[in-house]
């Protein structure tokens, strides 16, 4: 049965692998419309933003470009539909988005994105997936896109009420306006306790996943929804912010399954990611295309021949050495960096004698430092046609051997 | 003929050099103090700027206090309590980045510490392939 799973995950990750150039963005493109189409409904003030088309239009730019981007065409967005009806609340705002980026989203260009994630998750009960997430895969820095987007939402939701407020143009409507924004902005004790409690799930996901014990990492998820749950338990009792046990519960079990899956299918779209590159020496371009292998614990390099068939074999050195960032690999696979470097010499290295072809001469694939024939155990084993190189080292040797003989 | 190991070495090299290589390369343009200093000058003015805009919101927000005490406030404490809070919110921010960004510039040169290697074994390579040196001569 489990094999018949992998064998599956595998034909899913090869076919990945060939269409991913579109499958990329189309997923941003597909979260990008729900972006938009969250903005429209919450605060579709502006009938010429709310469109098909122009969402359609910044959902596509959205796609092809850095997430940055679709941050920005969001705040612009919010902008321009509360524009619409009330200028000062437009200008509130805009102040607003200005502190937080320079405060907050500075910090963590990669991760911009999770400041407009939350507000829309959120509508689905499953932003505690992100912290989770974040925890996971990230570092405490993330933090503070995290409380950046706890703050939109919450600000999203008071504007809402306040740009349709009739506001004269005289300064007491005007403060008045600005004061009842802030004092329902700061009085948010939801807002408050849910930014302490995604602080605290990202440390706790982030301090325990890099403890090197078994488990650990499954541990650290269970521990961050375990603190969700608690901390949002504790906000209820408090603070009398209305969580409904049940939904919390479930939706953070589920979101800990989320950050789990997203974790994985991270890892493997990471690792799985083909590479070409060219570049040249004195003799020849090389055009080389570098496909990990599909199986996340080995990857192999083809190196493309213009006279020669591809030649396999040797782990993706450089795929496995980005590891010790953000991914820990399962034991089987700890390798440290002199290892594989002494591995990558082992190809000159072996002694003609343990020979027994020159084509079943490539690197143990279990990376335990033997060397030995390549058995057949799923790893590709494609061998040059003809490389005549190894047969030639042969016969020098023999020639020493018999001269040392002669003497 | 193709030497495998050379083609081997140059495409981790190739790969490196487009994805994170670039960012590292960047920021081995600068020293290290200059780099973590460069960055708290911009966290300090992206801060000021912030402080300001939160002060001018603030003002708007108490207006109402502002005009009717307008003759009654103490405007030298104010100005040193405001003064004293942008002093440390600017110091916690200014501190934290140096630390972030210098353990990011670590990180960054041992990264390009292993590229530097690997071009040492190049041309290594090379020597070799041009017979200057003996194939085992650097073990």
């Amino acid at each position: 049965m489990i094999t018949i799973l992998l064998e599956i995950r595998e034909v899913i990750l090869k076919a990945y692998q060939k269409v991913r150039f579109i499958v990329n963005p189309a997923v941003k493109f597909l979260f990008s419309i729900l972006v938009f189409s969250a903005i429209n409904t919450d605060l579709g003030y502006n009938p010429k933003f709310t469109g098909v088309p122009i969402v359609l239009a910044m959902a596509a730019v959205s796609a092809v470009t850095p997430s940055q981007v679709m941050v920005l065409f969001a705040a612009g967005l919010t902008l321009l539909h509360v524009y619409a009806v009330n200028l000062f609340v437009a200008i509130l705002l805009l102040l607003v988005y200005i502190v937080l980026y320079a405060l907050l989203l500075r910090f963590s260009p990669k991760h911009m994105a999770v400041a407009v994630v939350i507000p829309v998750l959120t509508k689905y009960n499953l932003h505690y997936s992100v912290p989770i997430l974040m925890g996971s895969t990230s570092n405490p820095i993330t933090i503070l896109p995290t409380i950046c987007g706890v703050i939109v939402y919450h600000l999203i939701d008071i504007v809402k009420g306040a740009a349709g407020r009739e506001v004269e143009l005289n300064l007491e409507d005007v403060v008045g306006l600005y004061t009842d924004v802030f004092d329902q902005l700061m009085d948010n004790h939801k807002m408050i306790m849910m930014i302490i409690v995604f602080s605290l799930v990202i440390t706790v996901v982030w301090f325990i996943r890099r403890f090197s014990f078994d488990y650990s990492f499954q541990i650290s998820l269970g521990a961050g929804v375990l603190v969700n749950i608690l901390g949002f338990l504790i906000a209820d009792l408090k603070y009398d912010v209305t969580v409904s046990v049940g939904t919390l519960i479930l939706m953070s079990v589920l979101s800990g399954i989320i950050a789990m899956f997203c974790d994985y299918m991270k890892r493997i779209l990471d690792y799985t990611a083909v590479e070409r590159v060219q570049f040249e020496d004195d003799d020849y371009y090389y055009y080389v295309k570098a496909v990990p292998k599909v199986n996340i614990s080995l990857r192999e390099m083809d190196v493309k021949h213009f006279n020669r068939s591809a030649i396999d074999g040797d782990d993706y050195e450089y795929e496995e050495e980005t590891e010790d960032e953000d991914y820990e690999p399962d034991n089987a696979y700890e390798k440290n960096e002199e290892d594989m470097e002494e591995e990558d010499l082992d190809v000159k290295e072996y002694e003609p004698k343990d020979f027994k072809s020159p084509y079943m001469l490539l690197e143990n694939p279990d990376g335990d430092g033997e060397q030995g024939p390549v058995e057949d155990d799923g790893y590709s084993t494609e061998l040059p046609d003809e490389t005549g190189e190894d047969d030639y080292e042969e016969e020098m040797l023999l020639d020493d051997e018999m001269d040392e003989e002669e003497k | 003929m193709l030497n495998e190991r050379k083609i081997r070495l140059m495409t981790q090299l190739a790969i490196y050099e487009k994805k994170e290589g670039r960012e590292d390369m960047k920021l081995a343009r600068y020293y290290k103090g200059d780099y973590t200093r460069f960055q708290a000058w911009k966290t300090g003015v992206a801060v000021t700027i912030a402080y300001l805009l939160l002060v001018v919101v603030a003002v708007i927000y108490k207006l109402e206090y502002l005009i009717e005490n307008a003759f009654n406030i103490d405007y030298e404490a104010l100005g040193k309590k405001i003064l004293g809070l942008y002093i440390i919110v600017l110091a916690t921010y200014v501190i934290i980045a140096m630390v972030c960004y210098s353990l990011k510039y670590a990180a960054s040169r041992k990264k390009l510490a292993r590229y530097f290697r690997m071009l040492r074994k190049l041309n290594h390579i090379y020597l070799v392939e041009d017979g200057i040196v003996q194939e085992d001569e650097d073990k």
